[in-house]
């Protein structure tokens, strides 16, 4: 199955994307204190690229998240081990969490992590893995 | 200094591939310049270590294991290093010739730095466990090495036979060696070799069988020597370097590097020597019946492997035999390689007998092989001479020591076969008439190579046939104390204490009347004899090709063809295709077990099973999950049955958000939507449901499903009543704002606390995606109906059950109404 051809699921999807990415994000980033993280964020970015892809077929939605999924599955790995690195070099150990703090005018305090770091390895890994599938059966 | 030498030579193999995409020609010389400079840094130091100073490195790893990067440069270590670093240096240099136009050859560089990493760190591990690490990293290496050209189905074949053979023998190495090392108490190899109370350890014996099954693969012992003539497949500068004078001869490394301790054994004394004496002759008897030159070349190593492993069995004169002939082997055989490799670039031809007079064309390569070849031949003069002379001195010393007189008889006859295949590759080819037959080939002929070859190319056998001369003529200046110091080492003496090695390696004190020159001058003769009348002893020696099918490689081909067909035949058994089988199999076993354990706990259980009050929302969740299974079940539309699938999962995930699980229910949210979506895109290239199974099986289904469903329920009930122990969920919950800046406890455990888990997990899950897509590709290259033969891997595909049905559709991508 390649495209549903339906005029209203494709401006749905097309307000919805965008809607979805963000939110993704937004679970993405707030996971470390909220309910969310890479893992939620991930499927979510995934479901919103798959409904685009029942929409506008998987060649178009291959052209919207540019790279290959396999390429993505590399960078999500990469980013996970990576963030293992900092604690490695400061002598913490392996993977510890490493936090950063900075002050934002009018916006409070931004904390930045190793953490973090990791976890967007996961939101790319979990969206990415999805994605590979879900192409490779619609173009079946 | 030690670690900056490993480390320096990985940082070579990590941008190596850079190097070559950005400069090409260039990097190869620059490659090669870099471990040149290992190389002399080693050197510098080589007068200090030569005369009794040993550096000690060690840095911390995991502890608790008993693992530390520990370094030691003593002697054997100083030999081994200086040759890895020395040949390495040249072999690159070779290499960036000789495979200038070969599509990988920044793979090549990088694998082959990393090889050589790998073997530094080897010979400088002083502890056990960071020994084995590095042997293991050889053994990969070399199969990637052997693989290179993996678009050749031989070249593929003895890549897998060289890691299966190397392989099976490091986990009996690692057996052995922690068996060893728990017995005598410590992991540091220079520990190890000073308690003597080992010796009468229980654990010795099968400790010592599997050390030695671990050493003799790798070093291509009788009967696993099979493995390194197929590792010929691998590129000249390949064999040269990892065949001939490094890889092969870890095995004889860590003999000897255990020889303090166990040398004196009767059964490692004894193991020695025979398999040892056994390989030299063999190995040189099939060798000296090959003309091709990577195979003459490659069974002399296996001999000449041989005699080192019989060496290190005749206590410290044999040490000091040893340590020679490995130094000057190393030299000789890898010239010759080299040789080889010239010849192959500059001719084509890989017959030796079909190539003749090359000294007009080659004129330095011709002259580096004859010298070689007068030191492998074991002529006066050259470094070779004073490794055979020694080894057919101890082995007569041994015959007084009670050996058998077959010993010296092997002794002999490996020494003149050995000369024989010396006149097969440095002679035949270069200095006698070409032969008269069609194939013969004159390379200067050929206008691309009438200019002889490129320097990279012949300096590196020329460097090592002059250092196997030098050796030979003043080997004061270098040989005999690196040498020496390393049979000091093998013996476990200091350099300079009582009894350690002061053997004068010169031609004046080797050259004396007496049984042992005789000998071995005798050797050299009959070797002459051999070759000069090759012909008649090849046609004389035939019947010996009757005894092949027993021989290792058989052996090897008999067990792997034996393993395959065991696995096939139980895949065929227990992975018969169907899904429905397997799904029957894998549950009704769970029930049986399972039901007798929940009886026996449920009977036991003292504290009283937790109720949770349950109120009308979650009652009503409840009732919808069971409303959408049942409906799962009845429903005859495979999209309405993914629907009701969706909504049972919607149900439990509501279920879990009513309870205080906002991550969890987020999640399931999520995996339910996705779920569906991929399940419609797999079900919908499906036909209709048709109804496979019969009433009575879908009972039977029925009854194991339910009885599934019930015992997961009893478990679940059981288990939140039991507590084993103070639960970690505590901890988890107090630090993880303190400890790990975060709030949400679940994400903290996910991205903090068990990051190292979640790192395995998306790894996993990357891996299974790339199963997937390699899943779908398989199906998608084969039109047409399905093959069901049991086993197919294929079947693996998440429709196994109705394999039958979609082969008719298969290939067909059909459309809900639309364009595509």
């Amino acid at each position: 199955m390649n495209a549903l051809d339906s005029v209203i699921l494709r401006t749905t999807t097309r307000l919805l994307l965008p809607v979805l990415a963000f939110f993704s994000i937004v679970v993405l980033l707030r996971g470390h204190n909220e309910p969310g993280g890479g893992f939620i964020g991930g499927l979510i970015a995934a479901s919103g690229v798959a409904l685009y892809a029942i929409a506008h077929g998987p060649d178009r939605a291959r052209r919207l998240i540019g790279p290959d999924p396999r390429w993505w599955l590399g960078l999500g790995l990469t980013l996970g081990i990576t963030s293992a690195i900092p604690g490695l070099l400061s002598g913490a150990g392996f993977f510890a969490g490493l936090w950063v703090s900075a002050q934002l005018p009018a916006l409070g305090t931004l904390k930045l992590g190793t953490p973090i770091w990791f976890d967007a390895g996961v939101y790319v890994v979990v969206a990415a893995s999805m994605l590979a599938m879900i192409f490779r059966l619609q173009e079946h | 200094m030690l670690i900056a030498s490993i480390a320096a030579i990985s940082l070579f193999a990590l941008a190596a591939p850079l190097a070559h995409g950005a400069w090409r020609r260039g990097a190869g010389p620059l490659l090669a310049l870099g471990v040149g400079s290992v190389f002399a840094r080693l050197a510098w130091v080589a007068p200090d270590v030569t005369a009794g100073a040993v550096t000690l490195e060690r840095f911390a790893w995991a502890p608790q294991l008993g693992l530390e990067v520990a370094l030691r440069l003593d002697g054997l270590a100083l030999l081994m290093s200086l040759l890895i670093t020395g040949v390495g240096a040249v072999v690159l240099l070779f290499a960036s010739a000789s495979l200038r136009d070969h599509p990988a050859l920044g793979r090549f560089y990088a694998t082959l730095l990393a090889f050589m990493a790998s073997m530094l760190g080897l010979v400088l591990a002083d502890n056990a466990l960071l020994a084995f690490v590095f042997w293991e990293l050889t053994s990969i290496t070399s199969y990637l090495l052997i693989g290179l050209d993996h678009h050749r189905a031989e070249a593929r074949k003895a890549a897998t036979q060289a890691l299966l053979t190397t392989g099976a023998g490091g986990l009996a190495l690692l057996a052995g060696l922690v068996t060893l090392c728990e017995a005598a108490g410590t992991y540091q190899l220079s520990e190890l070799v000073t308690r003597a109370e080992v010796l009468d350890h229980p654990a010795l014996t099968p400790a010592i069988a599997l050390i030695l099954a671990g050493c003799f693969t790798k070093s291509a012992q009788f009967p696993f020597w099979a493995w390194l003539p197929g590792a010929m497949e691998a590129p000249t500068a390949v064999s040269a370097y990892l065949h001939s004078s490094t890889m092969v001869k870890a095995g004889v490394y860590l003999i000897a590097r255990l020889s303090p301790l166990l040398s004196g054994v009767a059964l490692w004394d004894s193991s020695l020597v025979v398999v040892g004496a056994a390989t030299a002759l063999g190995a040189a008897f099939v060798g000296s019946r090959q003309t091709y030159f990577k195979r003459v070349l490659a069974y002399s190593t296996v001999s000449s492997l041989g005699t080192m492993v019989m060496l290190l069995g005749l206590g410290a004169g044999g040490a000091t035999a040893a340590a020679v002939f490995l130094l000057a082997h190393a030299l000789y055989k890898g010239a010759l390689f080299l040789v080889a490799g010239v010849v192959d670039h500059a001719t084509h031809v890989k017959d030796s007998e079909r190539l003749g007079a090359l000294w007009r064309s080659l004129p330095i390569t011709a002259t580096a092989a004859a010298l070689a070849g007068l030191s492998m031949a074991g002529v006066p003069g050259l470094l070779g001479f004073a490794g055979k002379e020694l080894w057919v001195k101890e082995s007569l010393h041994a015959l007084q020591g009670g050996w058998t007189p077959w010993l010296i008889g092997a002794v002999a006859g490996a020494g003149a076969l050995n000369a024989a295949m010396a006149a097969q590759v440095a002679l035949r080819p270069f200095w006698l008439a070409a032969p008269s037959s069609a194939g013969a080939h004159a390379p200067a002929k050929d206008p691309a190579h009438a200019h002889g070859p490129a320097w990279p190319l012949w300096i590196g056998p020329a460097l090592m046939a002059l250092a196997g001369l030098i050796g030979g003529v003043s080997p004061g200046l270098f040989a005999a104390p690196v040498a020496l110091a390393a049979a000091d080492a093998i013996a476990g003496l200091s350099p300079g204490a009582p009894g350690a090695a002061d053997v004068p390696l010169d031609v004046g004190h080797l050259v004396k009347p007496g049984p042992a020159l005789y000998l071995s001058l005798g050797a050299v003769a009959a070797g002459l004899a051999v070759f000069a009348l090759r012909r008649a002893y090849r046609a004389a020696t035939r019947p010996a090709s009757a005894l092949d099918p027993l021989g290792p490689q058989s052996a090897y081909a008999a067990a792997y063809s034996g393993v395959l067909g065991t696995a096939q035949a139980i895949t065929r058994v227990t992975q018969n295709g169907s899904l429905h089988f397997y799904l029957r199999v894998t549950l009704g076993f769970v029930s049986v077990v399972g039901w007798g354990t929940l009886w026996r706990a449920w009977a036991g259980a003292s504290e009283p099973i937790p109720r949770t009050p349950v109120g009308p929302i979650e009652a009503a969740l409840v009732a919808g999950t069971a409303v959408s299974v049942a409906a799962m079940v009845l429903l005859r539309t495979r999209l309405a049955v993914i629907a009701a699938l969706g909504a049972a999962g919607y149900c439990v995930a509501s279920l879990f958000a009513v309870y205080g699980a906002p991550d969890l229910a987020m999640t399931q949210f999520a995996v339910e939507t996705l779920s569906v979506v991929l399940l419609v895109l797999v079900l919908y290239h499906l036909p209709r449901f048709p109804v496979f199974r019969l009433t009575a099986a879908r009972v039977v289904d029925a009854a194991i499903a339910l009885s599934v469903g019930a015992l997961m329920s009893g478990l679940v009930l059981l288990a939140a009543g039991v507590q084993l122990a103070e639960p970690v969920s505590a901890y988890f919950s107090q630090n993880a704002s303190a400890l790990a800046n975060g709030r949400n406890v679940v994400n903290v455990i996910i991205v903090d606390f068990r990051a190292l888990d979640t790192l395995g997990e998306i790894t996993v899950l990357a891996i299974a995606a790339l199963g997937v897509l390699a899943l779908l590709d398989v199906r998608a290259e084969r039109p047409g109906p399905r093959a069901s033969a049991p086993g197919q891997p294929a079947d693996a595909h998440p429709n196994p059950a109705h394999a039958p049905a979609d082969g008719a559709l298969a290939g067909r991508a059909p459309t809900i109404g639309g364009p595509a």
